[in-house]
């Protein structure tokens, strides 16, 4: 490890990568947009940084400010020890479902807690629902409480390209994922407009969603898209973290783009009685995926 | 993890945002101006019942929290950053939950 022998490289490093992360979905956003009408464009046209220097504390609640902070606080040091723990570090921490979950049910907590509508509360409560299933599959079919350690596609060769893609053994996972995905990101877009409203939390709501969204997006790389190893770059194996750094953005940019995609393409209309029978589904699909994939583990 | 400065960077965000939160109520104590204070109104007041299943969550949480924290630590370990960055949030929640709430109700 070459850039460890100092405290400064790996955190200077990491930042950098978060604000470029930042940048870069915002110009996902601004070529994969969907509406280009003249209404669309008056929203997306105040400038951010013209907004964030007419930011009025006196128009700030405190309560709402103090409630950002907290939550800004905490998905950046989850956020920050993951991306560490994966490019310079290897503390297996990071991945236990507990700790996982207990950031996340505090940062969900502390934006209900900011809620003012009934429909709010029921997107978050959902989405902490799924988070909590799609968290606790991988854990199954891991067989472990630390969902960050490799296994093997059950159907492809040892040595293969793709091989350790725990997202091959169950694909139906790719669902929840996918709504995961897409919610986080719609709530980054949502948050981003509302910097309009020129409050300091609505700031750090705006960085704490990013943040969210990086976080989920290098969780799932690790977990189930083959960590940051598996494509090889020839000749540039041998420096390690830079060789990481740029797995892990060539992959975070296509997930990125491909969510947008499908913010963009995906249908607005929601018929609660058929997406009531596409879940069971799914859910159906995703159980006997899973105890085939055990099923099979366990036969070696 | 530590030797990667992740304390330091704790420490330093979260100073910045103490300093951020005296600042705002500087700014409003000294112009006299609290009124994006006082109309703001939280959700759970308009349902008592999930006030109450909150403040029974809440104190559980903080049971649990501090519970799994004491268990195999010394008291050096208890407040490090990293359990800070969990208790604090809960506890000011509770308060909020229980003490700010009925305020913003007048």
């Amino acid at each position: 490890m070459i850039a460890t022998s100092t405290n400064l490289v790996p955190m200077a490093l990491t930042i950098t990568l978060i604000v470029f992360y930042l940048i870069s979905l915002g110009v996902i956003d601004k070529f994969f947009r969907y509406s280009r009408s003249e209404n669309n464009r008056t929203l997306y046209k105040s400038y951010t940084i013209t907004n964030i220097l007419k930011i009025s504390i006196n128009k700030t609640s405190l309560f709402s400010l103090i409630i950002s902070l907290l939550r800004f606080n905490s998905i950046l040091y989850l956020m920050i020890s993951i991306l560490l723990g994966n490019l310079f570090g290897s503390d297996i921490k990071i991945y236990e479902i507990i700790f996982i979950l207990t950031y996340l049910l505090l940062s969900e907590f502390l934006v209900f807690l900011k809620t003012k509508k009934k429909s709010e509360i029921n997107e978050v409560s959902m989405f902490i629902m799924i988070m909590i299933l799609t968290l606790v599959c991988i854990g199954v079919t891991k067989e472990s409480l630390n969902i960050g350690i490799s296994t093997k596609v059950e159907w492809l060769g040892v040595n293969v390209f793709l091989s350790g893609w725990e997202i091959f053994n169950i694909p139906f996972l790719l669902i929840p994922i996918i709504y995961i995905l897409v919610f986080s990101y719609t709530r980054l877009l949502e948050s981003y407009r509302q910097i309009n409203i020129k409050t300091a939390d609505r700031l750090f709501d705006f960085l704490s969603e990013g943040f969210l969204y990086i976080y989920l997006v290098t969780l799932f790389i690790k977990t189930v898209f083959g960590g940051l190893e598996d494509l090889s770059l020839t000749g540039y194996d041998f420096v390690l973290p830079y060789f990481k750094i740029i797995n892990l953005t060539i992959k975070f940019l296509i997930i990125s783009i491909v969510v947008r995609l499908l913010i963009r393409f995906m249908p607005t209309q929601n018929n609660k009685k058929r997406s009531k029978n596409i879940n069971l589904t799914v859910a159906l699909l995703l159980v006997i995926n899973m105890c085939f994939v055990l099923y099979v583990r366990n036969l070696h | 993890m530590e030797e990667l400065g992740i304390q330091l960077f704790i420490i330093l965000t979260s100073g910045l945002s103490i300093l951020l939160i005296a600042w705002a109520l500087f700014v409003k104590f000294r112009e006299n101006n609290f009124e994006s204070d006082f109309p703001k109104q939280f959700l759970t007041n308009s349902v008592p019942n999930l006030r109450a299943s909150l403040l029974i969550i809440l104190s559980l949480l903080i049971v649990i929290t501090l519970t799994t924290i004491f268990k195999n630590r010394s008291i050096n370990e208890l407040f490090t950053n990293e359990n800070l960055l969990l208790i604090v949030p809960i506890v000011l929640s509770f308060i909020i939950v229980y003490f700010v709430e009925p305020l913003s109700r007048k």
